[in-house]
């Protein structure tokens, strides 16, 4: 129990809370252990494709690594989805160690228990524990908020957009929510014509001035009703979604159901990834999930395979509050020279809405 | 607690009485002064984020005396002004106070009362408390010459407290430990050279494992509280001290302790063969109140053996065995915020540890210059690890998520000390070793392995240096230094993706080590008495703490900027603290 020196940690704390800004990069060691193989993968009640990602763990170092060295991704593998009744459908390897189911009649259902196998050119055989896709609520109710901070040239005011469910009584539920979306993105432009003078001002040109940008939100949103259990899930924070320029943002958000141990690892996820050096920090370990060699359980791959029910909606948020000011100060960082389709990766034209949002729901943000 | 409030304290490392049980590490015996029988001695002093009172004297005829203290810490204002720790609160206070009635010499009670009672916020949305209640009745009796009757009773309240404060989602967790204690023994001298003690200790313990509380009317959270542990650790001892010659003295004891897991409780059982976890649950037995879940008890023998070589040499060797029933379960690396405490039940077991001391004491120079070297073993059994991706808080199925781990610890400790004379100094190294292994069956479960793999407490190498040196009219100049080899952490080993970034690997626990920690404190402090009995007096204490500034780092920690996996070390107080305290006594 907490009694003597406590006084003294306590006064050493607050002495940390004045005077500690002490962080600095260091070099560390760096050991080199035998690489492991990482599954990332899922199956859910949307349409297939399903994908499976698989690589190998590389060596650690301090250098710039936005994705894996290539050989590090495994192309040979041999990997199929079962179900509990005896069906299956197989995967196949198309860029990246990226593997997609290729029966397009095998489909997540609700209820049914799914495996994943992976027979590596080794001659080594994986499998995950049986996952089992539990019903997933409906989304009731999107709740929009306008956050007007930006961080220069890092991001620009977002839409903060969040979901009202409710969640069933009786019975333990596990949430992940992801979500997309497409942005209008506003570059300097193109001439407009032949012989038409060059493009000096980004504010005046129109011609490929402007396009929808695919954003896809890569936080993990997620949820246990442990303590919450039947009641109202209020303002779960799902997307941030950029504001760039005027337009609107189109939105599709899928609220999954995940099993306690899917939870688990992107709670561990979480977790390993936010490490800040405090005395909150759990101990460091690795990221398990359920993914074992069938010739020896106590052989484990890093990753995990998924099943999930989803519930998709999709919104069309009109900001007809912005302002030129507001954009004339947080968004000059993010328009760049050019056709706006060739400087933007992942774009659309800015003349349609995009295929598949025809009936979405239509918030106006006055 | 108040350092004016201490009346003396024992610290036990390796030969434990028998009188003591409970923890398997050093024990620390405190006694609270009883308060001045012969007028009111009061002190009072401050520095910039603290204040500190304490007072002590007699009530009536020095028959009852008292003592009474308290400090009080809230830098917030301070903390306030620094921009850039917006949101960051911190406030601490405790108290102590005791009263002693002597009915004569031979007879008296006391009542003593402590709290405490802290509380931070760092910049996020979450909160923490702690506060501890100490209430103590103890008095001692003697019947006759040879005989004397001491008995104790006290109740104790531990509380700690997590703080949800995210919108809708608003709560507390509470864990508490409550005991009350009867403590009974009988001491007997029955020559100069042959004394015996015999006691009793009952305690009764009460954890609440965990409630969840919405604390606003709008929260979703729904109120929870997992089911108290209830337990009852009954011990008794015999221990005696003979002088066998004017060199050779031996101490020995008995003590045995029964422990009972008491309902109501529901203990879940697993499926065998498989790793524990919610899912594998069978079955589950449900225990009334009342009866009994399980039963534990152990004998843990304690002896020690002191030889004198000549009047200025010795020997000491000792054995002691100790059994822990109520034990420490923390996901952090350090020893706070998130830390809870859990009762032997059927699937955790006691944990107990044997431990042989060997050592040589000598002094030089009639006693100017002290030293001892002794050397330890200690094994220990039982502890408690957790499996990763542990959920410790509001966790009905915790017993699941917990391993059974082994412990060993060895080293040598080294003291020197110069108690005499203007200048004072000490010199106390340690080099020691402690490691941990778990002991499930399942490898998917061990950490490294099952092998035996550092603890956090593993610091080799330990020096520290201490010294005073008194320069005249009242000032005197005192110095510390820390050598400590850095704590065990564990580095990354490869790296690998998931949700399209680069996630550090940590393949292995502890294989690394923080670099080493090293510190100089140097103080100045002035004493304005002129004379020993002056009643009214003030010191002013200037202190220096890490004089040459050293960035000694607490943790390294790895992150994902923009693509690359930097590893950032982080200093507690990098830096120079310079502080000034004023305390007044009158």
């Amino acid at each position: 129990m907490r009694m003597n020196g406590t006084f003294t940690k306590y006064i050493l704390g607050i002495t940390v809370l004045l005077f500690c800004s002490c962080i600095r990069s260091v070099t560390v060691p760096i050991r080199n252990v035998q690489p492991t193989l990482v599954v990332e993968g899922g199956i859910t009640t949307d349409p297939p494709p399903y994908s499976v990602n698989l690589s190998y763990s590389g060596k650690f170092t301090s250098a710039y690594q936005t994705n894996l060295d290539s050989q590090q991704y495994i192309y040979d593998a041999k990997v199929t989805i079962e179900d509990d009744q005896g069906d299956s459908t197989s995967c196949i390897q198309t860029v990246n160690g990226t593997y997609l189911s290729t029966d397009s009649n095998f489909v997540g259902t609700v209820g049914r228990t799914y495996t994943l196998k992976i027979y590596l050119s080794n001659g080594m055989v994986y499998l995950s524990k049986p996952e089992k896709i539990t019903p997933v609520p409906p989304i009731d109710s999107v709740t929009l908020v306008y956050d007007s901070t930006y961080i220069a040239e890092v991001r620009p005011a977002q839409i903060i957009v969040s979901i009202n469910t409710h969640d069933p009584p009786d019975t333990t539920n596990y949430y992940r929510w992801t979500a997309s979306g497409y942005v209008t993105r506003k570059s300097w432009g193109l001439p407009c014509g032949f012989g038409s003078p060059p493009c000096y001002n980004p504010y005046v040109c129109v011609c490929s001035a402007f396009c929808d940008q695919l954003i896809v939100g890569d936080q993990i949103n997620i949820f246990s009703d442990q303590f919450s259990d039947g009641r109202e899930i209020i303002g779960q924070p799902v997307f941030y979604s950029p504001i760039y320029w005027y337009g609107y943002h189109y939105i599709e958000i899928k609220q999954n159901s995940i099993s306690r141990q899917t939870y688990q690892f992107w709670e561990q996820y979480l977790a390993q990834t936010n490490r800040t050096g405090s005395i909150l920090d759990p101990l460091p370990a690795s990221l398990i999930g359920n993914i074992y060699n069938q010739a020896d359980s106590n052989n484990v791959a890093l990753g995990l395979f998924s099943a999930s029910a989803t519930y998709s909606k999709k919104i069309i948020i009109k900001p007809e509050f912005i302002q030129t000011y507001w954009l004339e100060v947080s968004a000059t960082f993010y328009i760049e020279m050019g056709s706006c389709q060739m400087v933007f990766p992942n774009t659309l034209p800015n003349d349609a809405v995009p295929q598949g949002w025809e009936d979405a729901e239509v918030i106006n943000m006055n | 607690m108040s350092p004016e409030a201490i009346q003396d304290f024992t610290i036990y490392k390796g030969a434990i009485p028998a009188s003591y049980g409970g923890r398997l590490s050093s024990l620390v015996a405190l006694n609270i002064r009883p308060g001045n029988e012969n007028r009111i001695n009061s002190m009072f002093s401050i520095n910039p984020i603290s204040l500190h009172f304490f007072s002590e004297g007699p009530i009536k005829n020095s028959k009852l005396t008292f003592s009474v203290g308290g400090r009080i810490a809230d830098p917030t204002p301070i903390m306030n002004q620094l921009s850039t720790l917006d949101g960051n609160t911190a406030f601490y206070y405790d108290a102590v106070a005791k009263l002693v009635y002597h009915f004569d010499i031979h007879n008296q009670v006391a009542v003593s009362f402590y709290r405490s009672y802290d509380h931070f916020k760092f910049q996020g949305d979450t909160s923490y408390a702690w506060q501890t209640n100490i209430l103590t009745l103890n008095g001692r009796s003697d019947i006759n010459k040879k005989l004397s009757f001491y008995y104790n009773a006290n109740s104790t309240y531990y509380a700690s407290d997590i703080n949800g404060l995210q919108p809708n989602y608003e709560f507390r967790i509470r864990n508490t430990i409550q005991t009350l204690e009867a403590k009974a023994s009988l001491h007997f001298q029955a020559t100069e050279k042959i004394y015996f003690e015999g006691g009793y200790d009952f305690i009764h313990y009460v954890v609440s494992p965990g409630t969840l509380t919405p604390t606003q009317p709008g929260s979703s959270i729904n109120a929870m509280t997992l089911q108290n542990e209830l337990g009852d650790e009954s011990a008794g001892y015999l221990l005696g001290r003979f002088d066998i010659t004017k060199y050779i003295s031996l101490e020995t004891g008995i003590r045995h302790s029964i422990f009972l897991n008491r309902g109501p409780q529901t203990i879940y059982q697993y499926a065998p063969g498989v790793p524990a976890s919610k899912e594998t649950i069978t079955d589950s037995i449900v225990y009334p109140k009342g009866a009994t879940v399980q039963r534990y008890q152990g004998w843990e023998p304690r002896v020690m053996v002191k030889i004198g070589l000549n009047e200025s040499t010795s020997i000491k060797m000792s054995y002691n065995r100790t059994n822990q029933y109520l034990q420490l379960i923390s996901n952090t690396i350090a020893i706070t915020p998130v830390d809870y405490w859990k009762l032997a039940d059927p699937l955790v077991k006691p944990a107990i540890a044997d431990q042989v001391a060997a050592g040589v004491f000598k002094n030089f120079n009639n006693d100017a210059i002290e030293t001892s070297v002794e050397g330890f073993y200690k094994t220990m059994q039982n502890l408690i690890d957790y499996k990763n991706g542990a959920q410790l808080s509001m966790n009905p199925y915790l017993d699941a998520d917990l391993l059974s781990a082994s412990g060993k610890s060895y080293g040598v400790e080294l003291n020197v000390r110069k108690p005499k004379g203007k200048t004072t100094w000490q010199l106390a190294y340690t080099w020691s070793r402690s490691f941990i292994r778990d002991n499930t069956t399942y490898a998917s479960e061990q950490v490294n392995g099952g092998a035996y793999y550092p603890s956090e407490y593993d610091r080799p190498f330990n020096l520290s240096l201490t010294g005073g040196t008194q320069m005249g009219q009242g000032w005197t100049f005192g110095w510390t230094f820390v050598y400590i080899t850095g704590r065990p952490d564990t580095y990354p080993d490869g790296t690998y993706v998931i949700n399209n970034s680069i996630v550090a690997n940590y393949s292995t626990r502890n294989e690394d080590r923080l670099p080493d920690y090293n510190r100089l404190d140097i103080s100045f402090s002035h004493d304005s008495r002129r004379s020993a009995d002056q009643k009214k007096y003030t010191i002013v204490n200037f202190s220096l703490y890490n004089v040459y500034g050293r960035k000694n780092p607490y943790s390294i920690y790895f992150q994902n900027t923009d693509g690359v996996l930097n590893a950032y070390e982080l200093s507690v107080l990098g830096t120079i603290v310079p502080s000034v305290t004023l305390t007044f006594y009158f």
